[in-house]
């Protein structure tokens, strides 16, 4: 009953309005059990049984969370990203009452490389085990660096809303690369394929089909159904991208199993804009 | 419930969603309202319960990037947490298989390879993947429950699909 009332309360004000989430730092709220370091930010479901699962960890630069005013700089971070990031995308913004957000109160760091590329990043215990249940763990850092994701955990600053998407959408979805050539690929129906046949003789790809073939760098060839649609699995640049048709199908397998999923409408290479 | 709602969403705009289809795109239509966005309660499937009677095991793991040293398992422990929802995605080379009054699994990529970076503006590709060496430390969130229900798992055991080697078969004690 109270979740009735919880998500009617939501529908009751986000239909009056379009939906910016604002976080008050001044009024923070418990944390989702006794003791536990991960406190909910925009929960839609409190059981978690219909959502995934999105926690968001700060950098130490962030200060002492204790103050005020460095936990709504935080905030003003995470509502950048879920606004101009996720929301931005249509795929997501129809299920955005399919995602939880939280933050956890212990401070990550990421900082620049000792050896390699991706940043030298210090996570919380508590990642991995208070906030065992998400799906992606994200640690929110100003300094500019050249960011990775590892498995369900990924490091952004807050203004890298392609790369949060992108990343995001490995994680939460198990979508392959679709650019070419050196990108993480799999057979992922229906958007990846290791043959042509495969790719043409899947009737889950015929209303887009284009089956069209790269060589990645390592020499394997892939067969990519949405054929050269740029989307947020092949696109570069500052923009969030659509979905193509390929990727929400895969979405979709994922989201209903966590209910009825909302269907997009816009889909790559179609442009969108958040109202 | 009120005060946590207006403290969580503030109402910045007067009308309801509302967007510009791309030009040329005779598929794009206007987005639905937010309240057809909104999916209710009753609609919605459980899946795998958070936060009550579950229980996951966090295997930290010590995998070899350049596969000089056999992957072996660091720690295992089991927190009163649920696990991410591994059952709901598909996909991967890696199989983890929970092994106990029956067989569950479920595959996920393999953490070696499943590393990603952004590049720089004007580079050839947006993002590469990142190929590790040496050690890499991973940690991977097993769920012994599942829809709420105890699995009973005794023992979890991670296959790579693609050689059909055991990466890691190791024994859960105290599993609910």
């Amino acid at each position: 009953m109270t979740r009735l009332l919880h998500v009617t309360m939501a529908l009751f004000a986000l239909f009056l309005a379009g939906c910016n989430v604002e976080f008050d730092a001044s009024t923070p709220r418990p944390p989702i059990a006794p003791g536990s370091a991960v406190v909910p930010l925009l929960e839609w479901d409190k059981t978690r049984d219909s959502t995934l699962n999105i926690v968001f960890v700060p950098d130490t630069s962030y200060g002492d969370l204790t103050q005020t005013a460095n936990l709504q700089a935080f905030f003003d971070d995470i509502e950048r990203v879920i606004e101009n990031g996720y929301w931005q995308n249509n795929a997501y913004y129809s299920n955005l009452a399919h995602f939880n957000y939280y933050y956890l109160t212990v401070a990550g760091s990421a900082a620049a490389p000792t050896t390699g590329i991706c940043p030298n990043v210090t996570w919380p215990a508590q990642a991995d085990s208070d906030a065992g249940f998400a799906d992606l763990v994200l640690l929110l850092h100003p300094n500019p660096l050249r960011d990775c994701r590892w498995g369900r955990k990924a490091t952004t600053e807050p203004t890298s809303y392609r790369t949060v998407v992108h990343e995001s959408t490995h994680a939460l979805f198990n979508l392959p690369d679709e650019y070419c050539c050196d990108g993480g690929y799999s057979v992922q129906t229906p958007v990846l394929y290791d043959s042509l046949n495969s790719c043409t003789a899947d009737a889950a790809n015929a209303v887009w089909r284009n089956c069209t073939s790269f060589t990645a760098d390592s020499g394997s060839a892939w067969w990519r159904s949405e054929g050269g649609t740029v989307d947020i699995m092949s696109g570069g640049g500052d923009v969030v991208l659509e979905a193509g048709r390929g990727d929400w199908a895969r979405m979709r397998t994922v989201l209903s199993a966590l209910g009825t999923p909302g269907t997009p409408t816009v889909f790559a290479p179609a442009t969108w804009d958040r109202p | 419930m009120l005060n946590r709602l207006a403290v969580l969403v503030v109402l910045q705009m007067a009308t309801a969603a509302a967007a510009q289809p791309a030009p040329g795109d005779l598929r794009t239509r206007q987005p639905r309202s937010l309240k057809e966005l909104i999916v209710p309660p009753t609609d919605r499937k459980p899946l795998e319960r958070a936060a009550r009677a579950d229980q996951s095991a966090v295997l930290s793991l010590m995998l070899s990037g350049d596969g000089r040293s056999a992957p072996r398992l660091s720690t295992l422990r089991l927190v009163d947490s649920a696990a991410p929802k591994v059952f709901a995605r598909s996909g991967g080379d890696w199989e983890v298989r929970l092994i106990g009054a029956e067989t569950v699994t479920y595959r996920i990529s393999n953490p070696v390879t499943d590393v990603e970076v952004e590049n720089p503006p004007g580079s050839r590709t947006p993002f590469s993947q990142v190929r590790q060496t040496g050690d890499v430390p991973f940690d991977l969130i097993v769920p012994l429950s599942r829809n709420g229900r105890a699995l009973g798992v005794r023992r979890v055991d991670i296959v790579d699909l693609t050689t059909g080697r055991t990466v890691i078969s190791t024994p859960v004690r105290g599993a609910r």
